[in-house]
């Protein structure tokens, strides 16, 4: 309850900022406008604020102040490299529903202000006064709780999802073009060396590019296959976070050095760490014998390397290790592997 | 004979194109890369050298770049998997003969071959013209180039992919001047040969990328 309370008043300290930083450019505009009181004018006022609410915005001040507001009296986390776009929506929205709300309040209080006759709102029973004041005070809590969600939804640890969007629209451009369109190419390159071969009655020769040919393309098709199960199940929300890392390790010999705060990590390159340490604990259950040492560390990016001493003779890269590098790349980062002295290293590498 | 360099990363798409290759008399083989230095390396000396654009260590690029300064007399062909990769017209400035694509039938590429060695024509000057329109007027000349009307006009059907005796019929003049006047124009544009030509007649805007065959100088008055 208490923490109820706090929360409300917060959210309205939230209001009554935004209100006093948006009085003084109010004022100023209204010193021409308001020359004699008159609802038209007030209104014609208030539409005025909306774009001066709008330029105070944009100036990196106002956005300082906002980054700070937010985190101080609504709970939002602000990351570093907020989108500008969507701070500048936030800031304006901030200075003028404040200063909606605190001129409302101005208003409807009797003997706060000296405000012209025109300007009160005719209230006599002091109970009127005391439900005009409460619906203030909680349509101000209500607005404070509004833009909280509304920061909160815009304001996510990632820049834009458009960005985003793109971002994996271009790594999944380059795994295609690497895996699919380079067998292509020495498909169709074997294929016509096949059929020259034939018209010139070579079938040895023949015989030993349609090899090559069935080959890729039999590899080919298997990195599809991959690929497109990545795609299956890499969107979606149901992928745990490296939250729930522990959930992987209980009951196995794995050695876990993790950084605190995996909360931190966004939630796009936490799934994929998840499943990239998911599926290398795997192997190295499988094919690996001996404790496993797990490793996740953030430096410039998200460092995964998972370690494991080598059980008899290492098989060539199969589904596993194949997903793992297409994981990795479509969320932008690495994924290596080899095998030094005895030990087999896995190590991804994420951009945060 | 022609001997070649086959420069690709992927050794399987080498294989294929020494097979494809190996069927005629005309060509041989004579040495393989997997990257741009490797090519350079093989390449010097060659007659023709087909290039995979994008390559490790040393992209294509560069390759084409450090060959023409080492073998000038070596041909390069670029060739690329994507029609609108972005580096061709980088590549034929740098001094490639030609490009061609990685898909192309196995007579297109020998016949590509055989004409860029033979230096008297442009290789696919349709193609070369659609990758052109983006580049057209672009550059600005260090040195004035003067080019006479008769050198204008065989700028146009250099860059129209026609030989040495086709623009002689169509100028009604003798092989041998055609012959000086190309050699004036590759001077004057300080290119190095028809392809660079036609490279830098599109960027200084002297010819148009959409025009068609040019018309006609001489009316018909009968």
């Amino acid at each position: 309850m208490k923490h109820h309370i706090v929360r409300a008043v917060r959210a309205g300290i939230y209001q009554l900022l935004g209100a006093a930083l948006l009085t003084p450019v109010a004022v100023l505009l209204g010193l021409p406008i308001l020359t004699e009181w008159t609802p038209e004018r007030v209104l014609v006022l208030w539409a005025a604020c909306l774009p001066a609410s709008v330029l105070l915005a944009l100036t990196p001040l106002m956005r300082r102040l906002e980054a700070a507001a937010l985190s101080e009296l609504l709970d939002v986390e602000v990351p570093k490299q907020a989108d500008r776009l969507y701070l500048v929506v936030l800031t304006s929205l901030h200075l003028y529903v404040g200063g909606t709300l605190g001129a409302g309040m101005l208003a409807l209080t009797p003997g706060l202000v000296a405000l012209p006759e025109q300007a009160r709102a005719g209230l006599g029973e002091p109970a009127e006064v005391l439900l005009i004041a409460v619906t203030v005070l909680s349509v101000m809590v209500a607005a404070g709780l509004g833009q909280r969600w509304a920061a909160r939804r815009l304001l996510r640890t990632e820049p834009s999802r458009v960005i985003d969007e793109l971002g994996r629209r271009q790594s999944l451009a380059l795994e295609l073009h690497d895996s699919v369109g380079h067998a292509l190419s020495v498909v169709l390159v074997q294929a016509m060396a096949a059929q020259a071969a034939l018209q010139r009655t070579r079938p040895a020769l023949a015989v030993q590019s349609l090899e090559h040919l069935t080959a890729t393309a039999r590899h080919a098709q298997q990195d599809l296959d991959v690929l497109l199960s990545v795609l299956d199940d890499g969107g979606t929300t149901e992928t745990p976070t490296l939250e729930a890392l522990h959930t992987l390790t209980r009951g196995l010999d794995v050695h876990m050095n993790a950084v605190e705060h995996l909360d931190k990590i966004p939630a796009a390159t936490s799934r994929t760490a998840f499943a990239l340490v998911r599926e290398a604990l795997t192997n190295a259950l499988r094919h690996g014998r001996g404790p496993v040492t797990l490793d996740v560390a953030v430096g410039t990016g998200l460092v995964l390397t998972v370690d494991n001493a080598v059980a008899g003779s290492p098989g060539g890269q199969g589904r596993g290790l194949t997903g793992m590098r297409m994981r990795a790349r479509l969320a932008g980062g690495t994924c290596t592997w080899e095998e030094a002295d005895g030990t087999w290293r896995v190590q991804a590498r994420l951009p945060l | 004979m022609i001997r070649i360099v086959l420069a690709d990363d992927e050794k399987l798409i080498r294989s294929g194109w020494t097979t494809m290759l190996s069927l005629h008399d005309d060509i041989a083989v004579v040495g393989e890369a997997g990257d741009g230095r490797e090519a350079v390396e093989a390449g010097t000396g060659a007659d023709v050298v087909l290039m995979d654009i994008r390559m490790p260590r040393m992209d294509g690029l560069a390759a084409t770049q450090e060959l023409a300064r080492r073998s000038p007399a070596t041909r390069v062909i670029v060739v690329t998997t994507f029609e609108n990769d972005q580096l061709v017209w980088g590549a034929l400035r740098a001094g490639a003969a030609g490009y061609v694509l990685k898909r192309a039938p196995a007579d297109e590429l020998v016949e590509a071959i055989r004409l860029v060695h033979s230096r008297d024509a442009l290789l696919f000057p349709d193609a070369l013209r659609r990758i052109a329109s983006p580049h057209v007027g672009t550059a600005t000349p260090r040195v004035p180039v003067e080019l006479t009307p008769r050198e204008l006009d065989v700028l146009r059907h250099i860059t129209l992919g026609q030989n040495n005796a086709e623009i002689a019929a169509a100028l009604h003049v003798t092989k041998e001047t055609v012959k000086t006047h190309v050699g004036n124009v590759l001077g004057k544009l300080g290119a190095r040969d028809r392809t660079q030509a036609a490279v830098l007649a599109y960027e200084l805007g002297l010819v148009f990328a959409g025009a068609q065959r040019p018309a006609p100088l001489t009316g018909d008055w009968s």
